[in-house]
Formats: C-alpha cells, structure tokens, sequence
C-alpha cells in the first residue's frame, strides 16, 4: 500500500500536466472561430438588408485565415470558418496588372540618347539659356516642344497576372510601339525650362511641359490577347493627332502567348509584330474605360461623345458591336464605379445610376437615385467598392473609414439602395484588433490585399 | 516494487521537493506584477494583452524560474560532491539505468515548470479579458494573444505543429545533456556538458522566435535532436563495453 502511495510522486505530476496543457488547449481552440461582429446602424431599417450575406475574409500574418460570414438584417447573423496554415500564405498588394502607356519622360539629354531621338537641340537650347542667364539669376524660357521632338516621347509597360496576386513587368520591343504609336506633338505643346546661377555649380532645375499628354490607358487580358486603349486628350483638352497611328484610334490588341510548365510561374511572350488596331473609333471620342466580362466575350467600352456618355458593347472575338447605349450626360463619371456581369454603377459621388442586363441580353437602366437622402452626405463609400444586385435592391460595401484609435480596421459600411432611395446603411466591424495603438504593426489582424467583402443577395426559394 | 521504479520515485520526490519553492513562487511573482502594471496601463485607457504580457516582464520571471529549476534538480541528484546520493548508491543501479531514471525525473520536473507557467498566463489574461472593467477585449482576444506574442506562442504554440515538436525535442535535449551532466564523470566525458548549457541558450533564444519561423525550428530540431543522439550514444556504448 505505501508503496502504491509512493507511485502517486509519479502519477499527481503527469495528471497535473495533462490536465493542463487539456484545459488551456480546450478552452482556446473554441475561440478560433468566435469572432464578434459589431454593428452600427448608421441610417434606416437594417431590415432592408435581409437577404444580404457578406463574407469578410481576415488574416494574421498569412498563417491564420478567418471568413466570417455576415447575414444582416434586424438580428445580423454572424459564421466564421477559421484555417490555419501552417506555410505562410504569402499576399502581395496586388499590383494592377494591365499595359500602361506613360509619356511623362524625364526629358533629359542621355534619355533622349538612350531613345534614339536627336538631343542637339535641347543640348543647344540649354546652352543658350546658360549664355543669357546672369551669375545670381534664374532665367525660365518657354520653348515649343516640337523644337525638340516630333513625336510624343510614350513609354510602354506591362504587367502580366503572376503568382500570389503579384504582377510581372514583361520586357518587349518598344522600338515595335514606338513606331506603331506615332503621335505628332501639337504645335500649342510648351517647354519650359528654367536655369539656375544662383549656388555653385549652375544647373537647368527644371524642364516643365505645360498641358502634356497623359495618355491614360485601360486594358483588359483574356486569355491570348491585351486589348487597351487610350485617353486621346491633352492635359488641357486638345485632341492629339492620331491619324499616323495604323487603322487610327480605338482598341487595339496585342496577342501574347503564355507558357506554364508544371509547378512554375507563367512566362509571357508578347507577339508585338501583331500589334493591330481591332476597333476604330472617331478621333474625337474619348476612350474613358474598357472591360471584360468573365467568361471574356463581351468588351464593355465606355467613352465620351460630346456632351454624353456611351457605353459599346462588343463580342470580344468578332468585334461585332452587340449594343451602344446612351448611358448619361457627362457630368456623371464615365467610368462604372462597379461591373459585373450582368449590371454596372454610375456615380457622380451624389447620384447613382445601374444598368442592368434583361433576359434579351441587353443592358438597361434599371435604378437612379441619390446617394445620400440629404443633400449633406451622411457618410463616405468609397470608390473602391463591392456590390450586388436582385433586380429591386442594390446593396454596396464600402471601406469603413478609421475611427478614432483606430489604425488598421476590418471594418466595412454596408448600403442598400432600391427605386425609393437608400434604404439602410451600416457599420459592421468583425473585432479582431482591439482599440488601442500599439507600435508593433505585427499584431494587427487584415483583409489580405486589402479586399472588400464579397457580398450576395441569397436565393429565395 | 521494481528497483528502477524506486529510482525514478527517488528522483521524483527529490526534484519535487527542490522545484516547490520555485512552483509556488513564480506564478505569485508573476501574478503581482501582472495585476500592478494592469492598473497602471488601465489608467492610460485601452490596451492589448500582448503589451501586458510583454511589459509585465513575465518572461524574465519565467527564465530566472527556469534557471532556478535547472540547478536545484542538478544539486539534488547528487549529494553535493558529484556523486548520487547515499540511497541511490545502496540501489545500485547500473549508470545507465540511473540516467534513464534521472531522465524521466528531469522531464517531469521540467513539464511541471512549463505546465505552470501556460496555466499562470491563461488565467491571468482570462481574468483580465471577463473582467468588465476592460471592455476593450474580444472572444478571442486570448487566442489571439497566444498567436500574436511571440513568449506565447513558443510557451503553447497552438496549432503551430513544429513549434510543438522543437519545444519537445529542445526539452528532451534538456533533460538529457541534464541528466548525462548529473553522472559522474571522468575529464574526457566532461566536455560534453557544454551541451547542456547550449541547450538552455537555445531554449531561451528559440522563445524569441515568432509565428512561421519555420526554418529556425527545422534547425533547432536537427541541432538538438543530433545531441541527444549523441548523448544517448555514448551512454549506451559506456553499457556495452561493460
């Protein structure tokens, strides 16, 4: 019997911890999937977003996951899954992926070089201007920038999709571009350079373009092919000349060939000897956005006309025009604020207009009505966006701007619009980062990539 | 009962009674300094647990702990002298079979410290967190708190599976280059006590270490499961060429 007592010196301490290690273990796993959402009513009856689910998707150093799902309405009902990985999910900020044309060079003497385009002139203009400007002195002269240059100096890039959200700069043969974009430099067009003899050494501190051209570009990929256009409009309004460009302004496609071997990141080839203008459009329409449906059938140009604002529907293999429709005068943003499939939002940033498809696959204006019931905005959602549509009731997630304390927030307002206005607008804040500012960064819980929730109006049966 | 049985109670009781002191008075220290300094932070408005954990100074509570464990169990296998004690020589058990009991003692001992220090930690920042005079915690605020705190997480590594399997492989190191460094020893053998004290270093480092460092813990592993090996090894080889 003493003996066996002498066995609980082995036993008490292994049970304690046992015990332990069960109980602490026991009491925390639960907590994986508890997050509590708090939830503000900012205006209306959140029963109008019955029906609603938003999923909120949350994560800690790419190795904890968190979607919760939100059912709003009079009691939100509130669901998590939790995963944990135990290799770093690693997100990157996606960069937008897209072909870019920028004319915004540095206008210096060794680019000019490295591009191939005379720079005698601008090194004689200099020389001048370093004659005519007295030691203690900074002398500005105004110069015609075709003095310099013919052609708009246009740099190209693009990024492809590549793994993990990111994107990858693919090399191509600019020489291809830069003679199939030949824009001539309009005579208006202005230099200014400005010299300095003020300090030691004298030096040109600055070569300013007044207007310039932008050349803001919109892109979209399918599987084979970019296709992209551009803003054909100076900084101060002028139209550039685009007639020297092959088959002139509109959409062009560049086809591109992608290879991926098993178990590594895609390689693009960009085939720029087919570099072709697939959709012509007058030169005085401007080009404000291009989009592509998911299953890449349908191109949705929007551009501005005049006084108004269109949207071409285009089969993306034919380029057949499939619907032109006349989406609003031009005080309202030309570019869709949001676009799906099967609708797309206007806005202005007071009013907002959605088209939506009708069973004949034509789009149709289906909702207009004021952002804000007041004239004075009851609050802020943002031009980044989710949103989704029933056909009666139009419900938008927005960032939710940080409140006090807070640095980092999961939080998200949530809107529901239909014919009558907006109906209900809330803040929901799935807790995973108290209140307080502490200096390590690492502890914050995050959207990966910074996304929105994604939001859907359930199915009734 | 069976000879070894009686070493390991031996050992057991012994290292029980060394280590009582430190049990009992770690989770008491630790506890004063939590509850002063959530007075002070409370008076500054909102905080995190992992500020609590951190400012409280706990960790430096736990290793002093720690390193008071690690030289009472050394001192009480032994009678002072080197050697093992006056009832272990009367068993006389083999040098070996001492070692393996040694060891089991050790790995108790050693489980008890940390098992107190999780529960210490887990009830503390579960009273904070049902406290409503803190209103600024969440459901998972101790959860998170044992992600988000790198002394945490290494202390319970929740489901970070190769934290777990480091911690036992860094303990099973620890116990083992303790209990080969409680043996009696000829000069040649003692240089392998330096396993002993890199196993504490690397402990105390590899708490440092934070969520996803992967890598380090496949390292500290392979490390410290090759010393152990080696320890094992030559204990062995001691009892064949006997």
């Amino acid at each position: 019997m003493k003996h066996k007592g002498q066995l609980l010196w082995i036993l008490v301490p292994v049970l304690m911890i046992a015990a332990v290690f069960l109980v602490t273990l026991g009491s925390l796993l639960p907590q994986r999937n508890q997050v509590a959402v708090e939830h503000t009513v900012l205006y209306g009856d959140p029963a109008a977003a019955e029906g609603l689910e938003a999923v909120c998707r949350t994560a800690f150093q790419d190795q904890l996951f968190w979607d919760t799902t939100i059912r709003p309405g009079a009691s939100p009902d509130v669901e998590t899954s939790y995963d944990f990985s135990f290799k770093k999910q690693v997100s990157y900020y996606a960069q937008d992926c897209g072909f870019n044309m920028s004319s915004t060079c540095s206008y210096d003497v060794s680019y000019l070089e490295s591009v191939g385009v005379p720079s005698q002139p601008l090194e004689d203009a200099i020389a001048d201007l370093e004659a005519e400007t007295e030691i203690g002195e900074t002398k500005s002269r105004r110069y015609p920038l075709q003095q310099f240059f013919d052609n708009y100096l246009i740099e190209y890039y693009i990024y492809f999709p590549y793994t993990q959200n990111r994107s990858l700069l693919v090399d191509i043969d600019e020489a291809v571009f830069s003679d199939f974009f030949r824009i001539p430099v309009l005579p208006e067009e202005q230099i200014v350079i400005t010299y300095d003899k003020t300090d030691y050494p004298s030096e040109v501190i600055s070569k300013e373009v007044e207007g310039g051209f932008p050349t803001r570009t919109c892109s979209v990929f399918t599987d084979d092919a970019i296709y992209f256009s551009f803003d054909n409009v100076t900084g101060d309004g002028r139209y550039v000349d685009t007639s020297l460009i092959p088959g002139g302004y509109g959409i062009y496609r560049l086809p591109y060939a992608k290879e991926t071997s098993s178990g590594s990141s895609p390689y693009y080839t960009v085939q720029s000897e087919e570099l072709s203008n697939c959709f012509s459009l007058d030169p005085t329409v401007r080009v404000c956005d291009l989009r592509l449906d998911s299953r890449q059938e349908t191109l949705f140009l929007y551009t501005q006309e005049g006084e108004k604002n269109w949207l071409t529907l285009l089969r993306t293999d034919t380029m057949e025009i499939l619907q032109r429709l006349c989406l609003s005068g031009n005080e309202m943003d030309a570019s869709p604020w949001y676009q799906a499939d099967d609708f797309f939002v206007l806005s202005d940033g007071y009013e907002l207009l959605l088209f939506a498809k009708k069973e004949d696959g034509r789009f149709e204006k289906q909702l207009e009505t004021s952002l804000s019931p007041s004239e004075e905005p009851l609050f802020h959602l943002s031009y980044k966006a989710t949103m989704a549509w029933d056909g009666r009731q139009l419900a938008i997630t927005s960032a939710s701007p940080k409140e006090e304390n807070e640095w980092v927030t999961t939080a998200f307002i949530l809107a529901v619009y239909d014919e009558s206005g907006l109906r209900y607008i809330g803040r929901y804040d799935p807790i995973l980062n108290p209140t307080a500012r502490p200096e390590d960064f690492n502890y914050f819980c995050q959207s990966p990539d910074n996304a929105l929730p994604e939001i859907r109006w359930e199915v009734k049966p | 009962m069976n000879k070894n049985m009686s070493v390991i109670i031996l050992f057991q009781k012994q290292a029980l009674k060394a280590i009582l002191p430190v049990l009992a008075a770690m989770p008491v220290l630790e506890g004063i300094l939590f509850f002063l300094l959530t007075g002070s932070l409370r008076a500054n408005g909102a905080f995190w647990l992992e500020d609590l954990v951190e400012k409280s100074a706990m960790w430096w509570v736990f290793w002093i702990a720690f390193a008071a464990t690690c030289i009472l169990l050394l001192r009480a296998a032994s009678d002072g002298t080197g050697r093992p004690s006056y009832s272990l020589q009367r068993l006389a058990v083999s040098p070996q079979n001492l070692f393996a009991c040694h060891l089991l003692a050790l790995m108790v001992s050693f489980l008890l410290l940390w098992a107190v220090q999780i529960l210490t930690v887990f009830l503390l920042l579960s009273w904070v967190c049902s406290n409503p005079a803190y209103s600024s915690f969440s459901s998972q605020s101790v959860f998170l708190a044992f992600y988000r705190n790198d002394f945490l997480h290494n202390l319970l590594p929740m489901e970070d599976w190769l934290c777990w399997l480091r911690n036992l492989v860094l303990f099973f190191g620890l116990t083992t280059s303790a209990a080969y460094f409680a043996l009696p020893q000829d000069e040649s053998e003692k240089k392998s006590n330096i396993l002993f004290l890199l196993h504490i270093a690397v402990l105390i480092i590899s708490f440092t270490w934070s969520l996803g460092s992967n890598g380090m813990n496949a390292l500290a592993i392979l490390c410290s499961g090759c010393c152990s090996v080696t320890i094992l090894c030559k204990i062995f080889r001691k009892e064949a060429a006997q």
